[in-house]
């Protein structure tokens, strides 16, 4: 279950603010040393079993831990917000109540006419709504409206920018850094974004219903007000009287008094030619209820239903608040680690595998001993030959050997100590490529053990089997790794590559 | 859980059978010690989660003498004290570094995984190898690695038959997602203790895999609307060299194009931890050689004619993103001047070319002062299936790509294409109603009609669809 009712707006907008931080942070090493850290030591230990897989309360820890003190964009955003509505209430009460004030002017030549009344404080609230209706509905408007929002934002954080001219090159650096995050935000965030200036316009209705309000009951209680009607086209008060009625529907049930009757309907008809004096004063007067009714029913009420709307909207898209875009991921991985850890690759002195050069073999007409690998056995022939025309060896004997099994060459050591006597020289006949190299220097340690017979100065003869199992030059890379080898391990032995 | 307790799985084997490559494969880590000579010399050890930890080895090098002093596991009535006695006798002895460090986490009690490369032949320090396995008596499986023709495949599995409870088929190098929990579970069957933890890890690394699944659908619907209704808008300096300046407006929206476009194939490369995979270099124009404008590109890429049409993606969208730009350029453009695009004609006949951009400069405001040529956005219809296509060539060569795999690989056009048509993705069922949605979803993005919710659905329209895929 995603816990993230308890994310407030400043909260996302912060938390958003910090990410987009350090995705452009230079050192993405130091925000990953610094969240698993946190993790560690501030989120990890408060969290209850079922909670640490979830983004939305560790990331609620995290933002928590983060923020200590420092004043993010969300925190001032959002306190600008607050103001900024406030001051829309404000406004809303003051122009509500001068805009209604002024309507309700009666010096006693002609009566408030309902109409125009009505038409300045609650006709040109609908009009704006039907505006609305048609900016929300239209889709290039609407996104032309989204689009001027996140200009609109960009302006103002230029035009802090530029006020903060006074500010240090730091300061400014990072004011700078704070408008980027904040476009970015608007860029992802729009559908959330999208709420507090509806909500605010919302509270400046309110305010302006409650302000004209005000000055109604203000003006009835405390001056002579007399309300009428005209019109040139009507015939009878009964057309007026049943719109009048229609209108007040909505309360006639509860509150019968607050709409005219039809003989006071009569009554508050005015003409020039008879004046004001021809009404009747509690017929003029009658109307201020069903005034007020209408303001209650069609100005107030919509739009705090509206407001309502607005906020519940707020509140499910701050519901809805996930945390799977890719830059959350990114924050989540460096909080948690990498699924996998792995474990910084330790590395020993390997001989290297580069190509070999090696010295022109020494041409001498000797006797000489070879030792073959046993998976060479196959090419015996060659590599004799290869010894004869090359070293001009006479070869004196010839035995294979479990290189990769030191003590496993009992009968064959034996022997080759033997002929090593009379022919003290010999050669190994190594195969590339070969893995098994401690146990070829245990081979050639038990080979030198076997006594004065085995000179200390050898040779090693690097032969590698094509698809066939023919004898061929080895890859230059396994010669190289053979050479460095046998230097590392017998510094007076000579290694050489077998050339068809 | 402190790390005792974790289940251990010892990666073990002959020097260069892939032991390492095994492991970089299954922790999707590149940066393992890989060589064609012995290479890795000491224990590394990888943990996922705090659920298990996988060890790499250095590979045996003197096995058949070890054996020897290991034999008397045979008898013993506690196998693993005769191995701990030869690493305390050994310790210091250099010629059974490896074996000593590769025993370390036997002894400590792990289960076994002994690697092969059925393209050498068995040799015997290879029978070696296994029996000094069959003596500790862990749960141990055998995988066929191949580096090579598999021309010893046969020998190896009769041998390993008989040693070992499971013998899996398992390529380094072309090893997939399902291929690696296919081991994990084959691990669990056959390490009893360990099995929950196994068990919960699959479902871990499941899990990750569809994040990453995620961030790339994100990423490439992201670049999709960017690119879509991306516009380069510049004051008119000259207007008597209108063509001079319209050719380089041109340019830079090219280039601005390719710039976003590589941007969100290296995102891709990666959300899959990829480094020896390169993409085009977008600080050199190589959009030219190889990028969206070339014919190349456009030939083998985005829909057909009529898949174009099938999808509803034809025709109508055309002309609503021309009749978008021609009026609403007017309209929003507060005294711009209209950039328009024609593309190369109709659904059905231009499909395949690539789209001539044209910065277009209207009579009527040619004379105003401080007027603007814009050029974008791209309005054939063909191009945000070209932009997908390119996107899920990136994916399919990363979401498939081996870790273990040692090559660099540069991913151009003629790649890309091939890459995608080796899934064979488009017969695949699901491709119509996937191209059904998305076309829907670049109606929406051309006509500024994309928001979140839409975002999210498009999203998961292409997760799926990438889910398909990836394997
Ligand atoms: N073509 C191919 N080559 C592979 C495969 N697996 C391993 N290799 C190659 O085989 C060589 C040895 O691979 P490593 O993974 O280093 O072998 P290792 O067993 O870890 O070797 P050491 O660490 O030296 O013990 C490398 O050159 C790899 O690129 C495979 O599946 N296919
Ligand atoms: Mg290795």
């Amino acid at each position: 279950m995603r816990r993230s009712t308890n994310w407030t707006l400043a909260d996302v907008l912060d938390f958003e603010a910090l990410v987009a931080a350090d995705e452009r942070a230079d050192d993405p090493q130091a925000a990953a040393r610094r969240d698993a850290g946190l993790w560690r030591e501030k989120i990890a230990p408060d969290l209850t079993p079922g909670e640490d897989g979830e983004r939305a309360v560790v990331f609620h820890r995290w933002l928590a831990a983060r923020r200590a003190g420092e004043p993010l964009p969300g925190t001032w955003l959002t306190g600008g917000w607050r103001a900024f509505a406030a001051g829309a209430v404000f406004a809303g009460l003051v122009l509500g109540f001068a805009v209604a004030g002024g309507a309700l002017y009666y010096a006693g030549a002609r009566p408030v006419n309902v109409a125009v009344f009505l038409a300045m404080i609650v006709g040109v609230q609908w009009l704006f709504l039907a505006w609305t209706l048609v900016v929300t509905l239209a889709r290039g408007l609407r996104s032309a409206a989204g689009r001027l929002l996140v200009r609109l934002g960009e302006r103002l954080g230029q035009w802090l920018a530029g006020a903060g001219e006074h500010l240090t090159g730091e300061q400014r650096l990072r004011l700078r850094a704070e408008t980027v995050a904040l476009r970015q935000l608007a860029g992802r965030n729009l559908q959330l974004l999208r709420w507090p200036p509806w909500l605010a316009l919302q509270g400046f209705g309110l305010a302006w219903n409650l302000g004209a309000l005000a000055a109604l009951l203000l003006r009835v209680f405390f001056t002579d007000v007399a309300f009428g009607w005209e019109s040139t086209w009507a015939e009878s008060p009964l057309g007026m009287h049943t719109a009048v009625r229609l209108v007040a529907m909505p309360w006639t049930w509860f509150a019968p008094d607050a709409c005219p009757t039809l003989a006071q309907v009569g009554h508050s008809w005015f003409h020039y030619q008879s004046g004001v004096a021809a009404l009747d004063p509690t017929a003029t007067a009658s109307w201020w209820r069903w005034l007020a009714g209408v303001i209650l029913g069609y100005g107030l009420l919509p739009r705090a239903l509206l407001w309502l709307w607005f906020w519940t909207r707020l509140r499910a898209a701050l519901g809805r608040v996930s945390f799977d875009e890719p830059r959350h991921k990114a924050a989540w991985q460096r909080l948690m680690g990498p699924v996998i850890q792995g474990e910084r690759a330790h590395r020993d002195n390997l001989p290297s595998s580069g190509t070999a050069s090696f010295a022109a073999a020494p041409r001498r007409a000797e006797p000489g001993c070879v030792l073959i690998a046993a998976p060479l056995g196959g090419v015996r022939a060659e590599i004799e030959r290869w010894v004869e025309t090359q070293f001009g060896w006479q070869i004196a004997c010839v035995e294979t050997a479990e290189i990769d099994f030191p003590s496993g060459n009992e009968a064959a050591f034996a022997r080759f100590a033997a002929a090593l006597t009379g022919a003290p020289r010999w050669l190994i006949a190594v195969p590339a490529p070969f893995t098994a190299f401690t146990a070829f220097a245990q081979f050639v340690e038990r080979l030198r053990a076997l006594g004065p017979a085995v000179p200390p100065a050898g040779f090693f003869l690097v032969v590698a089997l094509d698809a066939d199992g023919r004898a061929t030059a080895p890859a230059p890379g396994w010669a190289g790794y053979w050479r460095d080898f046998t230097q590392a391990e017998m510094p007076d032995c000579a290694t050489f590559s077998l050339t068809p | 859980m402190s790390a005792a307790d974790l289940p251990v799985i010892a990666i073990l084997g002959d020097v260069n059978h892939g032991k390492s490559s095994v492991v970089a494969t299954l922790a999707e880590d590149d940066s393992v010690g890989i060589g064609a000579f012995p290479t890795t010399t000491c224990c590394q050890r990888f943990r996922v989660r705090d659920l298990f930890e996988f060890v790499d080895t250095p590979g045996f090098q003197n096995a058949r003498e070890a054996l020897r002093e290991l034999e008397e596991a045979d008898t013993h009535r506690e196998p693993l004290a005769v191995f701990r006695k030869f690493v305390e006798r050994h310790r210091d002895d250099r010629f059974f570094v490896n074996e000593c460090r590769l025993l370390e986490p036997v002894l400590a009690g792990s289960a076994l995984l002994y690697v092969v490369d059925v393209s050498q032949p068995l040799e015997p320090r290879h029978e070696a190898e296994v029996k000094i396995l069959r003596l500790t008596g862990s749960p141990r499986i055998a995988l066929l690695n191949q580096t090579g023709e598999p021309r010893h495949r046969g020998v190896w599995e009769a041998r390993l038959r008989q040693n070992f409870s499971t013998v899996i088929d398992f390529d380094a190098h072309r090893a997939d997602f399902t291929n690696r929990l296919a081991l994990l579970e084959a691990l669990a069957t056959v390490d009893l203790a360990g099995k929950a933890r196994l068990r919960t890890a699959i479902a871990v690394l499941q899990r990750d895999r569809d994040e990453k699944l995620d961030t790339t659908a994100r990423v490439m619907i992201d670049a999709l609307a960017d690119v879509l209704t991306l516009k380069q808008t510049e004051a008119l300096r000259d207007p008597l060299r209108v063509a001079t300046q319209r050719r380089e407006i041109e340019e830079r929206f090219r280039e601005k194009l390719s710039g976003r476009e590589t941007a969100a194939h290296r995102e891709i490369v990666r959300t899959f931890a990829h480094r020896r995979v390169v993409v085009g270099d977008s600080a050199t124009p190589d959009f030219l050689r190889d990028g969206l404008f070339v014919e190349k590109t456009w030939s083998v890429l985005g829909l057909s004619g009529w898949r174009l049409v099938a999808a509803g993606a034809g025709g109508g969208a055309l002309v609503g993103a021309k009749i978008d730009l021609l009026f609403g350029g007017a309209t929003w453009g507060l005294g711009a001047l209209v950039g328009g695009t024609v593309g190369g004609g109709g659904a059905l006949a231009g499909s395949h070319s690539p789209p001539k951009l044209t910065v277009r400069v209207p009579l009527f405001s040619r004379a105003l002062v401080g007027a603007e040529l814009t050029a974008g956005p791209v309005a054939h219809d063909n191009f945000p299936w070209i932009v997908l296509d390119r996107a899920l060539g990136v994916f399919v060569s990363v979401s498939r790509r081996a870790h273990a795999r040692q090559d660099e690989e540069t991913l151009d056009a003629t790649a890309l294409a091939a890459r995608l048509q080796a899934t064979r993705a488009d017969k695949d069922q699901a491709w119509e109603a996937v191209c059904k949605a998305l076309a829907k979803t670049f109606r929406e993005m051309r006509k500024g009609r994309f928001d979140d919710e839409r975002r999210e659905t498009a999203v998961r329209v292409l997760r799926d669809w990438l889910r398909v895929i990836s394997v």
